[in-house]
């Protein structure tokens, strides 16, 4: 290890912060403010590699600082430690913050010790990276993987309308017809509901994630409950989540986004150590589950396919 | 169900009469015992088709004349009997039998109705009997809407309850996060002291080892040296990053976090009380500081707050009922603060009640809305974010305290909401005065254009708010209420029906005939719906006090019914009637023995409320008046008398023999007055 990573932390409770300096200060050079304002300004004035914040402060809130952050300084990577934070905070965090991890208060100090080592550890490597490509996309395929006709039919229609085209898309409506398309073909961006004939196939969306990273998931679903969300970003990297009603707008920026991140990961393969997920808990998955299952189905493909290869 | 209210349950099978019969046959046929109830017997054609009716009463007339029986006892029944009498087809119903027997019937009834079916004779139908089962019709809707006002309070019991726990909801949450961030800390913070020791106890057993050696005092040198290198190096390292520096913080820290933790965990105890009894000697300071605590999480990025608590003697009360009604005077006041404000809070006591006063500086309430926000349901917030019974509970806590609630409200300024509570519950009960019942009337002052807001510089709550309330353009008072005469024995149902909420909203009686009731059933009619509406209207009839009287501003001059203009003997013809409402908002009804009302003066120049007065009491006033006002009544008048039609010759009569006392100078108003009083005589 050459050089201290520099950590930012931003609270509005300063015991926090004096709390997270003990434990932080012997490894790297820690940060730490009241301030959202502050806090932009140290990031526009040095390098931070990893920035922590609260969710809820006075004067800017946590999720509207990580954006910012984003723009300023897209390497820093971000993470939000939070007491309480509401479905649009979390939301806003995977959307706009594009966020590396959600940690809740009160924290374990190994989760969060792990997730600040492995951020800044990616930071560090991070030097020059393209995040979203602008070189254009070869004919590429999402899938969408959603019972409702509805919804695959309005994805259609906005990628002939918004990208005459350029994408093919795939509509699935079981698990199996979409592991079967994974294995067939290179799909590039997948657009999925969270429940599938009454299961949660979160499981699915995160072991994708861990044997594929470089697919993009776009999550769509009337379903958000705040615990479910927090397991997408830490387990499953998910790139946006859409609340239904799907909206044109939203859903083409969202595509747009995922194939530049898509395109920007195929050129610079570095870029998906940021995505890196947490291994779900093994008491989160119960062995005959569908969970389980799924874990294994996807394992296996990728490590057939990459046998394969 | 249905055949029930059919006309046809009442058939009597009296018998008829042909064309053909005598007037003496009929006479006859009235002495049979068993027509002996009938007022009148059918005469009915071959094919049965009713011609007409022939009453007892019309025989007597016959037979009390001179010769009657012998000049016509011999005539036929044809040419003396009644060819248009009451019909009712069979197969209508009770409501509609009444609504047409009650409208046609003759005084003194001397005929009953005739029941036909297509033309063709059934039977007679008795008045009485009609009249019994409307009555039972009338009771058994009146239990129809008794049982529809239990439902309907059992459901709003049960959506306050649900109201209470979605606040409840909203609370936790915030609560949570108000004790995890002290958690976040006190847990990092054992943990790091805990590895802190962890590391302490390596060097101390590397010490311990070489001390033993340095004891045995048969260490080989060497190995001597080694265990103080070894220990010299654990040391610089230790010392390098000294946690021990941070521990005496992390200490303070830990401590003072679980010292958080501990107050809100007592905050919410004493917020709930589950643990205590429901009613107790409390200071109404403490009730707002142990709520302060628990809505911290609400208030802390959004507002200031200002305390400015008193010297207050306990009252009795439900102190998590007191709590509940500050919490929701907080949380509304948060919310009506768009960006960041100030909310103070003062309480004061003048030794028999305790008062308390929410203000805060944010978009205020629209005068439309002022008086509907104690209304159950009346919400302005976003769908899922209000019940619009925050208020509405408010309200019933305070009334079940036998408190009084005011608020004022000024948009773009700020809301305050005061309440009062007496001091104990002696004084509630004998606080109270002389009138009876209760019908709930909310009021609402326009106290016309403010000069100087300066509501939240207050040095001393009990002028403060008499000073504020006159700044403040719309004021509601809600429990002043007007209480209306009733004999009717309802009142400890009604109350208790009432108890819970202020107001329920009346449904409609399901029927559709309602002024049959009135018609045909007369007083029993209108007592049952009466109390139809009692049970919806009325409320508890706790007497409250006045809150200290505010400094005089100007007072709405009652308007009594036997006031309004009341023209001899001749019926309003027609109805775009300015004849005021007595319950618009502006005619306040201000209990007059209790308030020694200001000099007379108008209070208002619209024509509404110049047409309410009565002449002798407009010109009274006018002596109190400035002259611009009653040019301006005057001219208003003359405005409004414009668009009264002229074929309206009452109305504009009273409007111009008002006109004429507002300014008696101008001939035209006399002469038109005097014209429009001449043709209002004559119109029928």
């Amino acid at each position: 290890m050459s050089e201290k990573a520099t950590v930012l932390f931003v609270d509005d409770e300063e015991r926090i912060l004096r709390s997270l300096k003990s434990m932080f200060r012997t490894e790297y050079n820690v940060l730490t403010t009241t301030s959202g304002h502050e806090a932009l300004g140290m990031i526009r004035n040095q390098r931070v590699h990893v920035v922590v914040s609260d969710q809820r402060m006075p004067v800017m809130l946590g999720v509207d600082l990580l954006r910012e952050v984003k723009n300023i300084s897209p390497i820093s990577m971000r993470i939000l430690l939070t007491g309480y934070a509401d479905k649009e905070a979390v939301i806003g965090s995977i959307n706009e913050g594009e966020i590396y991890r959600y940690v809740s208060k009160p924290w374990c100090a190994d989760d969060i010790r792990n997730a600040v080592y492995n951020a800044a550890e990616i930071a560090k490597k991070s030097e020059k990276i393209i995040f979203d490509s602008e070189s254009i996309t070869g004919k590429e395929l999402i899938m969408v993987l959603d019972e409702d006709p509805g919804v695959a039919g309005f994805i259609s229609q906005s990628v002939a309308s918004e990208f005459s085209n350029r994408y093919d898309v795939e509509w699935v409506t079981s698990l199996e017809k979409a592991m079967n398309v994974l294995d067939r073909k290179a799909v590039a961006v997948i657009v999925t509901e969270l429940n599938l004939a009454g299961d949660d196939i979160g499981m699915f969306i995160k072991s994708l994630k861990m044997h594929a990273p470089d697919i993009i998931t776009i999550v769509t679903s009337s379903f958000q409950d705040i615990n479910t969300l927090v397991g997408l970003i830490n387990e499953g990297q998910i790139f946006r989540f859409l609340p239904k009603p799907l909206r044109h707008g939203m859903l083409c920026m969202a595509l747009n986004g995922a194939f530049r991140r898509y395109q920007a990961i195929k050129e610079c393969p570095s870029l998906l150590s940021r995505h890196k997920v947490e291994v779900p808990k093994p008491s989160s998955i119960v062995e005959g589950t569908l969970a389980w299952r799924i874990k294994d189905m996807i394992g296996n493909m990728y490590r057939k396919k990459s046998a394969v290869a | 169900m249905k055949s029930d209210n059919s006309i046809s349950t009442l058939i009597i099978a009296a018998m008829s009469v042909t064309p053909n019969h005598t007037i003496n046959d009929v006479a006859q046929l009235f002495l049979l015992p068993e027509n002996k109830k009938l007022l009148c017997l059918p005469i009915i054609n071959d094919n049965g088709l009713l011609l007409g009716t022939l009453s007892r009463q019309r025989l007597q007339e016959i037979f009390m004349a001179r010769f009657g029986r012998e000049l016509y006892g011999r005539h036929k029944v044809t040419k003396v009997m009644n060819s248009t009498p009451l019909m009712v087809e069979k197969n209508s119903s009770i409501e509609d039998a009444a609504e047409y027997v009650s409208t046609k019937i003759e005084v003194p009834i001397t005929e009953d109705f005739v029941i036909v079916d297509n033309g063709r004779y059934v039977g007679i139908g008795f008045v009485l009997d009609l009249l019994k089962a409307m009555k039972e019709r009338v009771h058994a809707r009146n239990n129809e809407l008794a049982d529809a006002y239990r439902h309907l309070k059992e459901s709003q019991a049960q959506l306050i309850q649900s109201e209470k726990m979605a606040s409840l909801g909203q609370m936790v949450a915030g609560v949570a996060h108000e004790i995890n961030t002290p958690l976040g800390y006190v847990r990092n913070n054992v943990e790091l002291t805990r590895s802190t020791i962890i590391e302490v106890r390596k060097i101390l057993n590397v010490f311990e080892n070489t001390f033993a050696l340095l004891l045995s005092g048969t260490a080989d040198e060497n190995v001597l040296q080694n265990e103080i290198e070894q220990l010299e190096q654990m040391r610089t390292n230790f010392y390098e990053v000294n946690p021990l520096d941070d521990l005496d913080q992390l200490f303070d820290d830990t401590l003072y976090g679980i010292g958080q933790i501990s107050e809100i965990v007592l905050g919410l105890k004493n917020f709930s009380r589950l643990d205590q009894a429901a009613v107790a000697n409390i200071n109404i300071n403490q009730c707002i500081e142990n709520t302060l605590i628990i809505a911290k999480n609400v208030l802390k990025h959004k507002c200031d707050v200002i305390k400015q608590f008193a010297e207050l003697p306990t009252i009795s009360c439900s102190p998590s009922q007191i709590n509940q009604v500050f919490l929701n005077l907080l949380t509304n006041a948060v919310q009506a603060i768009e960006q960041y404000g100030t909310i103070t809070i003062a309480t004061w006591s003048d030794g028999n009640y305790v008062y308390a006063r929410v203000a805060d500086n944010g978009k205020g309430i629209s005068e439309g809305n002022l008086s509907k926000i104690f209304d159950p349901f009346f919400t302005t917030k976003p769908i899922g974010q209000g019940t619009g019974l925050g208020l509405s509970i408010v309200y019933n806590i305070i009334e079940q305290h036998h408190g009084r609630i005011k608020v004022e409200s000024k948009l773009d300024i700020g809301t305050q909401f005061t309440i009062c509570l007496p001091c104990s519950k002696d004084d509630a009960n004998t606080a109270g005065t002389s009138e009876s019942t209760t019908k709930e009337e909310i009021q609402i002052e326009s106290t016309g254009t403010l000069s100087h807001i300066d509501i939240f510089s207050t040095p001393e709550p009990k002028e403060n708010i008499q000073s504020e309330s006159a700044s403040y353009v719309s004021t509601v008072d809600i429990l002043d209420k007007e209480k209306s005469e009733s004999e009717l024995d309802l009142k400890s149902e009604a109350k208790e029906y009432t108890n819970l909420l202020p107001k329920v909203v009346p449904i409609e009686p399901a029927s559709n005939q309602p002024n049959v009731y009135l018609r045909f059933v007369g007083v029993v009619a209108v007592i049952s719906i009466l109390s139809g509406i009692w049970y919806f209207f009325s409320t508890s009839n706790t007497k409250v006090p006045e809150l200290p009287a505010p400094a005089p501003q100007p007072m709405v001059q009652p308007v009594k019914m036997e006031q309004m203009p009341q023209p001899p003997s001749v019926k309003a013809p027609e109805p775009p009637a300015p004849t005021p409402q007595p319950m618009q908002p502006m005619v306040q009804p201000v209990k007059v023995e209790q308030m020694p009302q200001p000099p007379n003066e108008l209070q208002s120049t619209t024509p509404d409320y110049i047409l309410a007065l009565s002449p002798e009491n407009l010109s009274t006033r006018l002596t109190a008046t400035p002259q611009p006002i009653r040019q301006e009544a005057e001219a208003n008048l003359y405005a409004y008398i414009q668009k009264i039609p002229k074929r309206n010759k009452l109305v504009n009569w009273e409007a111009y023999r008002r006109l004429v006392i507002l300014n008696p100078n101008k001939n035209l108003y006399r002469t038109k007055a005097n014209f429009f009083a001449l043709s209002a005589k004559k119109q029928p």
